[in-house]
């Protein structure tokens, strides 16, 4: 179990990390080391880091997330999953049978947003109505 | 699965929220507990229990047919 400390040296390094890679990717992009798409992807998720070490230390502490949440989180997770590998299954056989050529970033994207559409409505669903076992 | 939940709040002068705050959980997770559309972990049945300085078995109570499944 994490004691408050171990919880206060990770949001530190949540802090310090975010800070580096920032600084690192501004020093690489100044100096032309790596190509600007990789500058903004670096600083953008040292900031993310960065923000949620200052917010998680300093403003809002420890979210309250208790064990009902968890238990819908899984349960929505892996319903979307199952529903996922359907779609997959279902897109293969459209694909064979109609001739569609879809593309890589076709499917990526049907399946992306498939995903996170049935994740949120089963994590909502549960959260709704209560998760019976 | 039944709860004396409800029953014990009363006893102890106790509100959703107020028993929520003591085992940190959501109000909303106790409410499901108490109209038994939610079973709680172990850990959060003994939590529950011990507010009320009482037995798991005597806070929850499954019916024979729901351990004989």
């Amino acid at each position: 179990m994490k004691t408050k400390k171990d919880k206060k040296l990770k949001y530190k390094l949540m802090i310090a990390f975010g800070g580096f890679f920032a600084a690192v990717a501004l020093f690489c992009s100044f100096y032309n080391l790596i190509p600007k798409s990789l500058t903004s992807g670096i600083i953008g998720f040292a900031t993310c880091l960065f923000v949620i070490g200052i917010i998680r230390l300093y403003i809002r502490k420890e979210p309250l997330i208790d064990e009902m949440v968890k238990t819908a989180n899984q349960k929505a997770i892996s319903i979307s999953w199952v529903q996922t590998l359907l779609l997959i299954a279902i897109l293969f056989w459209i694909n064979l049978i109609f001739k569609m050529a879809l593309t890589v970033g076709d499917v990526l994207y049907v399946l992306l947003f498939f995903m996170l559409l049935t994740n949120m409505f089963f994590r909502h669903y549960y959260l709704r109505t209560g998760i019976k076992e | 699965m039944k709860t004396r939940i409800k029953e014990l709040r009363a006893r102890f002068n106790l509100t959703q929220d107020d028993l929520a705050n003591k085992v940190r959980v959501r109000r909303e997770t106790i409410l499901f507990i108490e109209k038994g559309k939610y079973n709680p972990s172990l850990k959060l049945a003994k939590k529950i229990a011990n507010i009320f300085n009482e037995k798991i078995d005597d806070v929850f109570r499954f019916e024979k047919k729901e351990l004989e499944d």
